[in-house]
């Protein structure tokens, strides 16, 4: 039971963004994305979901190739949590949950009480109590990005792609959403996100992919992959990963900044 | 809180269905030629069974000729018009369009104004224009396929510019026609009336609405989907082309056989389904019924006030623009529809 990419190549028109990627998700783990701007890392995400069907390569869920797969099977073994956006129209935050409960109908389907009972306890799972009749388009960007998390719980597939999570969350959401997305691999989720933020990747992955300029520069535990040289290469800057508490967390400062501050 | 907005729903939805009915009878008793409930009761009875006739020739004649088919036509295209414009919304992802966003009505006009200007009588006027709606609503859709682009904004540019083309054409056919009968006769027509229709006309309008609105109904919940980001859609197990071209090609036939029947009457399809979703909230559940039942009351009353109203009929276009218009506004400045498109 694992995601398995071999040597995955695509290309806008000339330009190759993915150049050979290859890589094994572990079942029950927080894997974080890194990688600067353009090094391909929404692309990987849109490769993987099949929103770009046209690349080389074979991206495999338990063995099966998702681009042989239907939008229906694969949704029940894969689900993507986009940034929370304000909808042009107000549904409640019910009726956004209950919208990823289709995947197991027939064409002219409508929720039944089972499915309302699954969308309320994803909600409740996520900490939105009595958030069920609330307008989604009304409440704060930290919990429209939780419905969207129990939307995809509700969707019963057990892989969450995040594109980005916590982009424009305060900073105490930010903890609050990793942390909830943290405790989910220990109920057998396995999640794969994106972040610009190296802390975010100290504090909670398992694995960290290092993605540079389409292809893999390094795979592992984040206070090996993340060194200073490494976080230097990707973003252009110098950065230091410095311990603090004794080793028991690192953080990274950008020396470079400071020096010409 | 869940089980109350069922309830409210519910309670709407009883309302609503309660009211047109009534307005479907006063709609059959009122006219210049009043007909009591039990003179049309009999009436429809002596074509099921034999009774014994005891009103005048005059009465059937004018309740199976001209009541009835202008009664049902109101209903059915009141109906119609406000589904297809929810389900225009949706697709596009904008509360703000309406169901001739992508050349439906312009392709009608067009046909419309053809028919006339060749001496077609009044079927063939309407058969004209919907194979125009037709056309031209195919043609947006193909032209958007070549643009490749993000699909929905495809659809308005192509609609947009196949719309110009087609009011070009009126415009022209509009110039050619003979300006003593057939240039009023088309103006008549662009400004929309139930005047005339035929138990005939009835018949096939009731068909082709109700295969366009069968599948919507089905459809209703996933349509919500289509709302969402196309990717997002697909991820929750969605086909998404497939399920637009669907929502696409019923949408376009309600509202090409509503153009087909009534000419254009503009505004319903945008401001009622605004009104529902302000009663029943946003999930096309719910706003699909809702728009449905309260679009065919809306153009029962306006029909009535088109033929009772005054000695001379007023287009019933002219009537829902100045009553639509101003409430639309109302709608826009309120508060709530503000932050609740």
């Amino acid at each position: 039971m694992s995601l398995e990419i071999n040597d995955l190549h695509f290309s806008y028109g000339e330009r190759e963004v993915l150049d050979g990627v290859s890589f094994k998700l572990k079942e029950g783990s927080l894997v974080c994305l890194l990688g600067a701007n353009g090094s391909g890392k929404s692309t990987l995400f849109s490769c993987i979901l099949q929103f770009l069907p046209k690349y080389d390569g074979s991206i495999k869920l338990n063995g099966a190739d998702l681009s042989s797969l239907s939008t229906k099977e694969r949704a029940k073994l894969i689900a993507y949590i986009p940034q929370s956006h304000i909808p042009v129209f107000n549904f409640t935050c019910l009726e956004v949950v209950l919208m990823a409960t289709q995947s197991n109908g027939s064409i002219f389907y409508i929720p039944d009480e089972a499915a309302q009972e699954a969308a309320r306890d994803a909600l409740y799972r996520v900490g939105l109590e009595g958030f069920e009749e609330r307008g989604y388009a009304r409440i704060s960007g930290g919990e429209r990005q939780l419905v969207l998390i129990a939307r995809a719980l509700a969707q019963g597939s057990k892989y969450l792609i995040m594109d980005e999570p916590t982009s424009s969350l305060d900073y105490g959401n930010q903890m609050r959403i990793l942390s909830m997305v943290r405790k989910l691999t220990d109920d057998g989720y396995t999640v794969f996100l994106s972040t610009h933020h190296p802390d975010q990747a100290l504090l909670f992955s398992d694995e960290v992919i290092l993605l540079h300029e389409g292809h893999i520069m390094s795979q592992g535990r984040a206070d090996e992959v993340l060194s200073s040289e490494n976080l230097s290469l990707i973003y252009g800057l110098d950065v230091e990963v410095v311990p603090l508490m004794g080793g028991k967390m690192f953080t990274c400062i950008p020396t470079q900044v400071l020096k010409e501050s | 809180m869940e089980t109350q907005s069922r309830n409210n729903y519910r309670t709407i939805i009883l309302a609503l269905t309660v009211s047109l009915t009534a307005l479907f009878l006063i709609s059959l008793v009122l006219g210049r030629y009043p007909l009591t409930l039990s003179e049309i009761g009999r009436l429809i009875l002596s074509k099921i069974t034999d009774i014994e006739q005891t009103w005048p020739d005059s009465a059937e004649a004018i309740f199976f000729n001209v009541r009835l088919p202008r009664v049902g036509l109101a209903v059915l295209v009141g109906a119609a018009l406000s589904v297809s414009g929810a389900a225009y919304q949706g697709m596009f992802r904008n509360p703000l369009v309406s169901s001739d966003i992508v050349g439906a009505s312009s392709g009608a006009a067009f046909g419309a104004a053809l028919g006339i200007l060749l001496g077609a009588g009044g079927s063939m006027i309407s058969m004209s224009a919907f194979l125009f709606s037709s056309l031209s609503v195919a043609l947006v859709y193909m032209i958007s396929r070549i643009l490749r682009q993000n699909q929905v904004l495809g659809l308005v540019l192509s609609g947009i510019m196949i719309g110009s083309i087609f009011n070009a054409g009126t415009s022209f056919l509009k110039l050619m026609a003979d300006p003593n009968d057939q240039l009023p006769q088309i103006t008549f027509w662009l400004m929309g009336s139930l005047n005339g229709k035929t138990l005939e006309e009835l018949f096939y309008g009731a068909i082709l609405i109700l295969i366009g609105l069968l599948p919507l109904m089905g459809l209703r919940w996933k349509m919500n989907l289509l709302t969402m980001d196309e990717k997002e859609a697909q991820a929750m197990g969605v086909a998404v082309g497939p399920l637009r071209l669907i929502v696409i090609v019923c949408a376009t036939l309600l509202t090409a056989t509503s153009i087909a029947v009534s000419g254009m009457i503009g505004w319903v399809s945008l401001v009622i389904p605004h009104f529902s979703r302000l009663l029943v909230g946003s999930d096309f559940r719910r706003l699909l019924p809702a728009s449905m039942l309260m679009g065919s009351c809306f153009l029962l009353i306006v029909d009535n006030i088109s033929r009772l109203a005054f000695t001379a009929e007023i287009p019933l276009g002219i009537i829902t623009s100045l009553v639509g218009a101003p409430f639309y506004l109302y709608l826009l400045l309120s508060r709530r529809s503000r932050m609740n498109l």
